[in-house]
């Protein structure tokens, strides 16, 4: 399993992989040479496993600062004929996509291919969108794998597919095909070696003059489409209703149809191209059906085109009656359009259109159906890690933005430390959005003061949103003479999509030594008034915030500490205790604050003393709860 | 004693959130949920405490004024509460002796903000063993920091007036280095919290032996100090404030600006406060007014009365009588005080309170009619 199986050169052996890893293989089989990104849940693992097995196979793998530029260079290997993969996940395609309208209007050379991973429902992103319609905007083609193999499949048909119309190609994957296993058989991998050239007579420009020469590579592609296996149906070939599936819907479809014992009465279609739409395949199922229901993931991409097709050739084709989330009839419990697919969807709708007798387990619940199975759950609310020094940032600027007064407001950003706007992180987020957004939106808040504007403003960065999208605002607001305090959380990894390295880290994707850049060289360098502090000396560091945002002009202070899950792996700190005789638990002074309040999940309650205690099992030994225990009842081992 | 059952969510509501707080810092560090960082007080998280202890100390939250004078003075506040118009202590509080004074000629060499009373009878009550710990306010004017002073050097290191309110009651929660009899230099407010905590035994309150309170009519918020360095007077040796002026001293040099440049950074608190002159405390200190090498000085209490005794006859005091013609003019500022926050604070008055403050129907007939 992983990435031993991924490197196997044993052509028909079928392995477990998980669709991230697949794509990884499809990448290898294809004989990848450049591959770039930046990382991101649920497409981390693409370039992560890719990293890990590239000394084997010796080609180039970087963990970029950003998208865009993890794409840039992507593009440079494929204008110098090499196959380059990007990966990313939804939200990394905006910031890539400047670039990509733009490179895919002069087009590129060896195959460049893009994974990009949509999150429905939002597992681990803060937002949920389709990325299909940023592809079609663009006008890039979209492959859209409906299982672990045909992840595989695809990614390695985009390369050929690239190099054959000379421009990228986008793979859509979601979380639940990049994150579940499947069985893939594999297939032999292709010599790496060519050399890299850029034909001195060779140009990629981008002029809008190329804007027909796209619509023409698109009609070539539509071409490819309509002949291409990734379109199949399944089921009968007469049948008055019909799915349209595509990405995990093909799946969902088959098991509901299989439950309900359907599978003889309704037709499957899937079309893994969905964009451009192979419009001869999706018509020839259109005609003769009587009905036709839409499965797919986020929002009605599909469904859309398939209507806009019908209205064309209406006159061609009978009377239809369409399902789905445009006319609200595919719908989860967040309502169409919006979460994740699953096979409940797929079966209720069926069983309505069909009258089967269906039970759906998705059902809304009543009140006090909801009430009675809450009471059963263990509360699972988001929490950040035992020891996790954002906890203790969180807590200093909690404190010294409440001694500051005035109702300071602190604009977040994203990373592990997004929950700086949920309970876990004492709700302190006045504002979270994209990666770079909490420092331009402090320069904005902080430019208001004619306006009446006088509430301090801190933004909270974390150390790899300051190399990816951070810098150019801090510029912008020490020459628009920004007047706030911004905060970079610095725990030495990209920790939130899994420890990658970044530049700060002194390690590169492939674990070679690297060039540290320092976040406090930087920001010195561009004149900025830097400090570093650490988020575990709680005083000091209230001290050292309540200092800064008191200066006049845009000030950087750096809360440094290791992530928890790092340093433990490290080296196990000291232990921490608690003597119980001391705790006021729920007395005046206290009210449980280790547990209530903190939050850290070492700290336990001990039910029946009713006193604190530690979990030693989970304690990093970080010690920040001994300074803020108001009864001195938590200490190091050996001073109890 | 009237208390109500009260905690942090009445007096986050009822002080914090009405700009009431004193910095005295009574309710400072015994919990994790207010904290102070220099002159400022907040209110971090909510604790939801219901019953609080914050609450019951804080000298903004309510004050039973008759019971405390009863506690520290005994049967002479039986008498005081009588309040007889023609008597000195209607207006000033309970008063054993009324002296213009200074620190004497036993009393060190150093340079009090007037006589250096205060600094003199606290250096010699630790030298004396009577206390071995004294909770002070040290710095210069623009960099006041808490001092639990235990050595008669760094007593002497705290002289001067500090303008800031400072929360140096948040000392007595920290562990006090064995020390078992504490002295207390405070503003008014801060001997009021400490008679409070002292009722409710928070901290080591209980250790206080000896209470020197200030004359304070008001005392300056958070943004002084910005103000302070923004102006250049950062670095300033001593503040000074007169009817109309406050003088900056730097060196020889001394700056004076018109009163009403600093008027604006008074707190809000102070504007609600009754007690300019001490009254809980064991003795009051204050200005002359008049002989700028003079302190006034205010006999309160049994304890304060056997101090001065003492300092007296060790000369480490030098009295006078307090000047006939000077009279008025002290009783005048604390009366129209007290008259003017009687008056702000009776839109709330019920049965015998008036605010925050509860006192007998004689004291506030008293006052009001007057
Ligand atoms: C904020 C404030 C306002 C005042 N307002 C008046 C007034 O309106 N009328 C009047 O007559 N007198 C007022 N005083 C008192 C006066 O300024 C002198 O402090 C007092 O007369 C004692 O003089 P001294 O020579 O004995 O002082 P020193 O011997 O120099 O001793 C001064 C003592 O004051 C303490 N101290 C200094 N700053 C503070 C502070 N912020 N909080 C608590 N303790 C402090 C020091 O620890 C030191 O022990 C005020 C004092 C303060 C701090
Ligand atoms: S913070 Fe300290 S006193 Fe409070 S419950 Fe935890 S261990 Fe006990
Ligand atoms: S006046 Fe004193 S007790 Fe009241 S809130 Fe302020 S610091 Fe706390």
């Amino acid at each position: 399993m992983g990435w031993q199986d991924i490197v196997r050169e044993e052509p028909g052996k079928q392995v477990l992989l998980n669709g991230n890893e697949a794509m990884a293989r499809g990448a290898l089989e294809a004989g990848v040479h450049f591959v770039s990104a930046y990382p991101g849940s649920p497409s981390s693992e693409v370039t992560g496993v890719l990293a890990q097995v590239s000394k084997n196979f010796n080609f180039y793998v970087e963990w970029s600062v950003n998208e865009i530029v993890a794409l840039e260079g992507a593009a440079g290997a494929s204008f110098a004929g090499l196959r380059a993969l990007c990966t990313m996940k939804a939200d990394g395609l905006n910031v890539a996509y400047d670039f990509l309208t733009s490179m895919n209007l002069g087009g590129c050379r060896g195959g460049l291919v893009l994974v990009v991973a949509d999150d429905p429902f939002g597992h681990s992103s803060l937002k949920e969108y389709d990325s299909r319609f940023l592809a079609a905007a663009a006008w890039v083609p979209v492959l859209e794998p409906s299982t672990v193999q045909e992840a595989r499949d695809m990614v390695k048909w985009a390369f050929a597919l690239s190099e054959q119309i000379k421009g990228p190609v986008i793979v859509r994957s979601v979380t639940r095909i990049s994150h579940s296993r499947g069985i893939v058989t594999l297939k032999a991998m292709k010599q790496m070696a060519q050399e890299a050239d850029f034909k001195p007579t060779q140009q990629f420009h981008t002029f809008a003059r190329f804007h027909q020469e796209v619509r023409e590579r698109l009609k070539q592609v539509e071409e490819l489409f309509a002949v291409s296996p990734f379109n199949f149906s399944f089921g009968p070939e007469k049948a008055d209703l019909t799915v349209f599936t595509c990405g995990t819907g093909w799946l969902y479809t088959k098991e509901a149809l299989f439950s309900l014992q359907l599978e003889d009465q309704i037709k499957i279609v899937r079309p893994g191209t969905p964009f451009p739409l192979p419009k001869q395949f999706i018509l020839g199922h259109l005609s003769g059906t009587k009905k036709v229901v839409f499965i797919e993931e986020t929002r009605p991409f599909l469904e859309e085109k398939v209507l806009a097709l019908y209205a064309l050739h209406s006159e061609n084709l009978s009377q239809i009656k369409f399902y789905g989330k445009a006319t609200g009839h595919v719908a989860g419990l967040r309502g169409p359009e919006c979460g994740e697919m699953n096979t409940d969807i797929v079966r209720e709708v069926l069983a309505r259109l069909t009258g089967r007798p269906y039970h759906a387990s998705a059902a809304p619940l009543t009140k006090e159906e909801k009430k009675s199975l809450q009471a059963l759950l263990p509360p699972r609310d988001y929490v950040l890690c035992p020891g996790c020094p954002h906890r203790a940032s969180f807590w200093v600027v909690k404190s010294a933005l409440a001694l500051e007064g005035n109702n300071g407001m602190v604009i977040g950003d994203i990373g592990c430390y997004s929950m700086g706007a949920m309970e876990t992180g004492f709700n302190l987020f006045n504002t979270l959005h994209c990666m770079g957004a909490s420092a331009g939106i402090a320069n904005g808040l902080s430019k208001l003061q004619s306006y009446g504007f006088k509430q301090p403003v801190v933004a909270m960065v974390g150390d790899s949103t300051f190399y990816h999208a951070v810098i150019p605002a801090l510029i912008n607001g020490r020459w628009n003479k920004a007047n706030y305090l911004c905060i970079v959380l610095d725990n030495g990894v990209t920790a939130m999509t899994g420890h990658q390295p970044h530049p700060g880290s002194g390690k590169n994707a492939v674990g070679e030594e690297a060039e540290v850049i320092s976040i406090e060289e930087v920001a010195k360098s561009l004149g900025f008034m830097v400090k570093v502090s650490d988020p575990f000396r709680y005083t000091e560091a209230i001290h050292d915030v309540l200092k800064l945002i008191r200066m006049p002009g845009l000030k950087i202070l750096i809360l440094r500490q290791p992530c928890a899950l790092v340093a433990n792996r490290e080296q196990k700190r000291r232990k921490v205790v608690v003597r119980q005789e001391l705790c006021r638990g729920d007395a005046c002074g206290c009210m449980r604050f280790c547990t209530r309040v903190w939050g850290c999940p070492a700290n336990v309650w001990d039910k029946k003393h009713e006193v604190a205690a530690i979990d030693p099992a989970i304690c990093v030994g970080c010690g920040v709860c001994i300074e803020l225990c108001p009864a001195g009842a938590i200490v190091w081992e050996g001073n109890d | 004693m009237k208390v109500s059952p009260k905690g942090a969510p009445q007096l986050k509501e009822e002080v914090f959130e009405p700009g009431l707080c004193t910095a005295c810092g009574g309710c400072v560090g015994y919990c994790p949920y207010i904290k102070a960082a220099a002159d400022r007080v907040a209110m971090i998280y909510p604790c939801n405490c219901e019953e609080g202890q914050c609450y019951q100390v804080c000298p903004r939250t309510l004050t039973d004024l008759p019971f405390f004078r009863a506690q520290v003075f005994g049967e002479r506040a039986l008498e005081f509460n009588k309040f007889n118009q023609d008597s000195l202590e209607a207006v000033l509080g309970v008063c054993r002796a009324l002296y213009f004074a200074r620190a004497g000629a036993a009393a060190g060499s150093f340079q009090g903000q007037y006589g250096g009373v205060t600094t003199s009878l606290m250096r010699y009550v630790l030298a004396t063993g009577k206390i071995d710990g004294a909770l002070l306010v040290g710095g210069k004017p623009a960099q006041p920091r808490p001092v639990l002073a235990t050595t008669i050097q760094q007593v002497e290191a705290c002289t001067g007036s500090k303008y800031a309110a400072f929360p140096t009651l948040s000392m007595l929660y920290q562990p006090t280095q064995n020390l078992s009899s504490l002295g207390l230099v405070g503003r008014p407010c801060q001997v009021t919290a400490l008679r409070k905590m002292q009722q409710v035994k928070a901290g080591a309150a209980g250790q206080v032996k000896l209470a020197i309170g200030l004359f304070c009519f008001w005392s300056l918020g958070p943004e002084f100090i910005p103000w302070l360095i923004e102006m250049g007077l950062g670095l300033i040796d001593k503040m000074d404030v007169t009817v109309d002026e406050v003088l900056f001293q730097k060196g020889e040099e001394v700056i004076r600006q018109n009163l009403a440049e600093i008027r604006s950074f008074i707190k809000p608190s102070c504007q609600l406060c009754y007690d300019p002159v001490a009254e809980l405390a064991d003795l009051a200190v204050g200005s002359t007014e008049y002989e700028a090498d003079w302190n006034t000085l205010i006999v309160r209490s049994q304890a304060g009365e056997n101090l001065v005794k003492e300092a007296l006859q060790q000369d480490i005091l030098e009295v006078k009588p307090y000047p006939k013609e000077r009279l008025p003019l002290l009783k005048q500022a604390v009366l129209t005080k007290k008259q003017r926050v009687l008056q702000a604070l009776k839109a709330e008055k019920e049965n015998n309170r008036v605010g925050y403050l509860n006192l007998s129907p004689a004291e506030i007939n008293f006052y009001l009619k007057l």
